[in-house]
């Protein structure tokens, strides 16, 4: 039984450790685009002077609907406009901003600046005060 | 999209680690107790399959509707979730751990590990949010041709 436990416990070990560096490599993935303006194509399609929610989805993807949910009662909530891109067909837009998977989120200013961009499944409350520092 | 409608997260979350604890539970007293470890295995599959299709079944959710969360030791949280994925990762998971039992209960040591390859995809639901086989869709989404928009 103990060797089965030292396998289960390296077995967690790995997976912890998984997690740490995607999120790792997500972070500097993403360091790049905070900052920069986002490409023409989606600026054209960004509310002026507006703060924007960009949010990159898939199909048959479970947690970007939970995702969209969160999204829609922040935009009810507050003045924020979600801009919804699928990420398997405007593949360009998702790897200028750094979205390695889906669901994901950035935050662009009212200038149409990167102020932040979160890779994975986001709660509102953690959006919510990315918008409250804008 | 697909579509989502609410759900008790808290409850899908009790029921995800009482999967995880019968399959850990399973491979550790599987040397000692072989017919033990195999039983819960099966049991975990049998949960994941069968409850799908028939509520009694889906005992981890019972337990928690029924006794933690009246008694208040747990606490219920709703949120909207798209259960149509999930819902196929748990038939596709359950079918996978009763095809392996008797695998497992033949000494076949890789058996163990399709059956911790489900265990790890389900703790990582449960823990990060993250859908494996949603980032396999997604994966093989961003392989197929586009013919604009992607042209850049």
């Amino acid at each position: 039984m103990l060797e089965r436990l030292l396998i289960l416990l390296a077995l967690a070990g790995v997976v912890l450790a998984g997690v740490q560096v995607a999120r790792a490599v997500a972070r500097r993935r993403t360091a790049a685009a905070i900052g920069e303006l986002v490409p023409e194509d989606l600026r054209s399609r960004l509310p002026s002077g507006r703060a924007a929610m960009v949010y990159f989805y898939g199909p048959n993807c479970a947690t970007c609907a939970d995702q969209a949910h969160v999204l829609g009662n922040l935009a009810e909530e507050q003045r924020v406009a979600i801009v919804p891109v699928d990420a398997t067909v405007e593949r360009y837009l998702a790897g200028a901003l750094g979205a390695l998977t889906v669901p994901s989120t950035a935050l662009l200013d009212g200038s149409g600046r990167v102020r932040h961009v979160n890779v994975g499944y986001h709660p509102k409350a953690i959006l919510a005060r990315q918008l409250a520092g804008l | 999209m697909a579509q989502a409608d609410n759900f008790d997260v808290s409850a899908r979350k009790f029921h995800q680690a009482g999967l995880i604890a019968l399959l850990v539970l399973g491979f550790l007293v599987e040397p000692a107790l072989s017919g033990l470890g195999v039983a819960l295995v099966v049991a975990a599959g049998t949960v994941m399959l069968v409850g799908r299709y028939w509520w009694p079944a889906d005992i981890f959710r019972q337990f928690a509707w029924r006794v933690l969360e009246p008694r208040g030791l747990l606490k219920r949280y709703d949120a909207v979730e798209d259960h149509a994925t999930r819902r196929v990762a748990r038939v596709l998971g359950g079918a996978v751990l009763l095809a392996s039992a008797p695998l497992v209960a033949v000494g076949q040591a890789w058996a163990w590990a399709v059956v911790g390859a489900i265990g790890v995809m389900i703790l990582l639901d449960a823990a990060f949010n993250f859908c494996v086989l949603c980032e396999v869709t997604y994966r093989f989404g961003r392989l197929r041709p586009h013919a604009e928009g992607s042209a850049h």
